[in-house]
């Protein structure tokens, strides 16, 4: 084989030796090889000098440039199957010269254009002028923008990202807390649930993975705040809609929020956090293509309890336990998921109320299981297929002095979507949900009279579609309807959106957002009446945002019409009759948030501010008037600042929110006083100790102010003909939370700042 | 008779196929040297074109993704740094469709993450910086031999270390190692990654001099 040393590289040698291994043996071989060599040398210089003869050289030139006529430097110009070609100057020109003859094929192709083929002669591709279309499959594309924050990798749409919604200060770990911090929003911090625009908490709906979640809040005492219940660290990206949202989803009236969870994590690690309220223990496990995350809590608000000033006299403090996993399995084209959480809360507290002179004992229990499997893969290059099952166990019972009241809930979520990518500029998805509902409600008192049980039963079948048309890279149209079938009341409803982007500049983009929603009534007025239809809303959005880099201006001017509420009257304090779906309302406002994360160095801020007119006549007012958990005005300031020196970020978070309605029957007139502004400063720490441990510590409202959420009134008026009153305030005027968080790995660079 | 016409033919093919590896020589090089030159764009488009023809061949898939990360890294681009980057992951992917397990397009996988990560630091650091080591770790065990990863692990690490305050030592140790290997590096054929020596030296010799 020596006689090959001229070959340049291992791998030809091998080429050449597999080529002449005949069927006859070595020795036939070898003299073909000498043979060969000697041909192959002449033949070779006479293949070159013929080449040489015969190709002349073909010169090609010409401009690259796009629709108006500006020219697109750094395209890629070359003639097919060979490597004859060249990239286009600062002026959009290209010349290069090639040995091929006849016709053939040139290719132009560039970044963010589509590819342009052209069949010619290669001696007439001289003075060629091409024109590139733009691709919407760019980054820089049109998005609808429409009613959502998205806090994930997507930067186009991301008004937060992960680590945003856990290092706010005074969210404490809790995303929904965050997301109070954005636009669109009100105040009702007694609740803890998310007010979007003028709907309460329960005109919102979650999901995991795309499929519902049934109870999202723990349950917690009277005018004590819940948390929303799944830990932030499991999630990868999270979609807040304030409205205007695709038609894949219902059942909300107002907004919804889509929580993703992690696809595969890196590495195996345990986690270890001590804090303030409890603990909590971790574990990622890893495998080939299964990994498994777990995650075990416990959580004791007893120290905040002592050092409380309330009302509030703790029989037995808040405590819960709760325990989540996902189990995740990658299929060749696609991505199984597994989530499942459980929690166990319970606690026992007496509250003073207004209406009766000894405090009130009120005991829960509270079960929850939720199980969520899913499954997101393609099929082909063309189609992807969207499909799960989410299933939710809740039992709650509730002691009010001797009335015991339990619920026991069970809810099913079918789902199965397919998707069609036809273009880049036309994608349609077409797909089905079921859902199941079934609760028992039973209310013991020692007097068998007022024992009952009531039941309700309900399925929903909808089907949805939805299709993204693209004219240009600026100019995109949402259209999407669903239809949705409720089985206890044989209704059908048909809800069409439609979404608008143009962009306006190269920053800058409008879009429009139009849609009806329905909602069926909470299942406290179904249980009680099953006769109700779905209440109704209609939304129009319009939003600017102008993204330059590190930096988001987002304006959106909104109002929502609602129709089909419940309405109801109250004869007493438990007597409620007459129920028809006659109730109306109305919402608009303008939220604006601006996001800087750049002017200052390692400083980042985001403003928020959010205008708010809503009005209703639901339930049993007596007129259209205010609700009592809408605020006018909301202000958030949210800042962050990271200090090198100190391997720490220190975060303060500035909240105001102007006065909440609340009907005072001593004056005239319904729901027109307001109480005083709320304000709340908090501020926290988060240090990295070490690249495993993190120390974080967060306070609220460090000011000390008074807040004053609403007001009691006593349902009797005392003997001077007034009705007495009491302020509802926080359980506690400030929260104090540290903790430390410790990450064991085989890889010391991973740490628990993200579990902040 | 028959075997003549055998041997025409084959030495024909012979004759194509050679003139066809030196195409591919002859393109490969003259892109490396636009590189050397100091124009990566106009390399990475003869890339490009030589990925267009060389449909089951990483190396120029390898070498797109290679100067768009190197580019980034070096701060050199700032506005169109994202779509770069996007383009380096679509041709790394397209490589790896071609080899799989393959212990440089992982280190490649690991540049273009940490590209990515000197992006937006807080942010990215935070989500990558777990799978970058990982990659690293997996691209040493897939190829003992390699020095790169070695080198580009200990790297990445004493970034890491000096922003936290720890000890680098060990990571140093670890480029005496990667250096061993670089010695007794032998590139299986001529545009094969072989790379990363000089820097490694240099930051050995920076540690030596502090």
């Amino acid at each position: 084989m020596q006689q090959l040393q001229f070959s340049s590289s291992t791998q030809q040698l091998r080429k050449y030796s597999f080529l002449m291994i005949p069927a006859k043996g070595n020795f036939v071989s070898v003299n073909y090889q000498y043979l060969y060599l000697m041909l192959r040398t002449t033949l070779v210089f006479f293949f070159l000098l013929t080449t040489q003869f015969l190709s002349a050289q073909n010169h090609i030139n010409g401009k690259v440039c796009d629709k108006k006529g500006n020219s697109i430097p750094g395209a890629n110009v070359y003639i097919n199957n060979t490597y004859d070609g060249a990239s286009t100057n600062k002026n959009g020109e290209f010349k290069f010269s090639t040995q091929t003859n006849g016709e053939q094929s040139l290719i132009i192709s560039c970044i963010g254009y589509m590819n342009v083929s052209l069949k010619k002669e290669v001696s007439e591709m001289k003075n060629l002028s091409i024109v590139l279309k733009e691709s919407v499959n760019t980054l820089d594309a049109v998005v609808i923008t429409a009613g959502s924050f998205s806090a994930g990798d997507n930067s186009k749409i991301t008004a937060l990202k992960p680590l945003d919604v856990l290092t706010t200060a005074g969210a404490a770990g809790n995303y929904i807390a965050a997301f109070q911090s954005l636009p669109g929003t009100s105040t009702v911090a007694e609740s803890g649930e998310l007010f979007i625009r003028g709907g309460n908490g329960s005109e919102s709906q979650t999901f995991i993975d795309g499929m519902r979640v049934f109870k999202p809040y723990t349950s917690t005492a009277n005018n004590m705040p819940s948390r929303g219940r799944y830990s932030a660290t499991l999630f990868k990206g999270m979609t807040f809609s304030t409205g205007g949202y695709s038609a894949e989803y219902g059942q909300a009236l107002s907004g919804i929020l889509l929580l993703n969870t992690k696809d595969k994590p890196a590495e195996e690690s345990t986690d270890i956090s001590i804090m303030s309220v409890g603990a909590s223990l971790g574990k990622v496990m890893k495998k080939n293509k299964d990994a498994l995350s777990l995650n075990v809590s416990y959580i004791n608000l007893a120290p905040y309890n002592g050092m409380s000033s309330s009302k509030d006299e703790w029989k037995k403090s808040p405590e819960s336990i709760s325990g989540e996993s996902v189990y995740r399995h990658q299929f060749k084209k696609g991505l199984f998921k597994f989530y499942s959480g459980f929690g166990y809360t319970n606690y026992h507290v007496l509250q003073k109320t207004i209406n009766y002179p000894e405090k009130l004992s009120f005991e829960t229990q509270e079960k929850d299981l939720y199980l969520n499997t899913s499954y997101k893969g393609s099929i082909n290059d063309k189609w992807i297929i969207n499909t799960g099952i989410s299933y939710g166990f809740n039992h709650n019972k509730n002691q009010i002095n001797e009335k015991i009241i339990t619920d026991k809930e069970q809810n099913g979520h079918l789902k199965f979507k397919l998707k069609h990518l036809a273009s880049e500029q036309f994608k349609i998805s077409i797909g089905a949900d079921y859902f199941f509902t079934d609760i028992t409600q039973k209310v013991d008192l020692s007097d068998p009279i007022w024992k009952k049980k009531s039941l309700l039963k309900n399925q929903l079948a909808a089907l949805y579609t939805e299709t993204n048309i693209f004219f240009s890279k600026n100019t995109v149209v949402n259209l999407g309807a669903r239809g949705e079938y409720s089985d206890y009341n044989n209704s059908i409803h048909f809800a069409p959106r439609v979404s608008i982007a143009q962009k306006t500049s190269q920053y800058g983009q409008v879009s429009f957002a139009w849609g009806e929603f329905y909602q069926l009534a909470a299942s406290k007025h179904l249980l009680k009446n099953q006769d109700l239809k779905e209440e109704k809303s209609q939304q129009f959005l319009l939003n600017y945002q102008y993204n330059p880099e590190k930096r988001l201006l987002r304006a959106e001017l909104f109002y929502k019409k609602y129709s089909d509420l419940i309405k109801y009257d109250l004869s007493d304090n438990w007597n409620y009759r007459n129920y028809t779906n006659r109730g109306y309302g109305y919402a608009k406002g303008l939220d604006v948030l601006w996001k800087d994360d750049k002017s200052i160095r390692n400083f980042k801020y985001w403003i928020s501010y959010s205008y708010l007119d809503t009005e209703r006549d639901y339930q049993n007012f007596p007129e259209k008037a205010r609700v009592n958990f809408s605020n006018k005005h909301n202000l958030s300031i949210v800042g962050k600042y990271w200090i090198p020196s100190l391997k720490s970020q220190v975060g303060m978070s500035y909240k105001f929110a102007s006065g909440r309605p609340y009907n005072n029957p001593n004056e005239s007139g319904f729901m027109k006083q307001e109480t005083k502004n709320y304000t709340n400063l908090s501020l926290n720490w988060s240090w990295l100790i070490s690249q495993q441990t993190i120390f974080y510590c967060s306070a609220t409202n460090i000011l000390s102010q008074n807040n004053i959420f609403s007001y009691d009134y006593s349902s009797q008026a005392n003997v001077n003909g007034k009705y007495n009153r009491e302020a509802i305030r926080p359980n506690s005027k400030h929260f104090f939370f540290a903790g430390l968080f410790i990450t064991i790995s085989s890889n010391k660079k991973k740490n628990q700042l993200d579990n902040l | 008779m028959k075997k003549i016409t055998l041997l025409i033919l084959l030495i024909t093919s012979q004759i194509l196929m050679c003139s066809a590896q030196n195409k591919y020589e002859k393109g490969m090089s003259e892109a490396l040297q636009l590189w050397g030159n100091n124009k990566p764009m106009e390399a990475i488009a003869l890339f490009e074109r030589i990925a267009a023809n060389e449909n089951d061949n990483w190396l120029p898939n390898y070498y797109i993704g290679l100067i768009s990360a190197t580019e980034v890294l070096s701060g050199r681009v700032k506005e169109r740094a994202s779509s770069l980057l996007d383009k380096a992951q679509i041709n790394l992917d397209k490589a790896k469709k071609i080899s799989s397990n393959n212990s440089e397009l992982l280190c490649l996988q690991a540049r273009i993450n940490t590209a990515w990560v000197t992006l937006d630091p807080m942010n990215n650091g935070q989500k990558l910086s777990a799978t970058i080591i990982a990659d690293y770790r997996k691209a040493i065990l897939l190829n003992e031999n390699n020095p790169r990863p070695l080198y580009l692990l200990a790297e990445y690490q004493i970034h890491m270390c000096k922003w936290f305050g720890n000890d680098t030592k060990p990571f140093y140790e670890m480029i005496k190692t990667s250096l061993k290997k670089f010695d007794n590096f032998k590139a299986p054929s001529v545009f094969y990654p072989n790379w990363g020596k000089e820097r490694a030296s240099l930051l050995l010799k920076a540690q030596d001099e502090n």
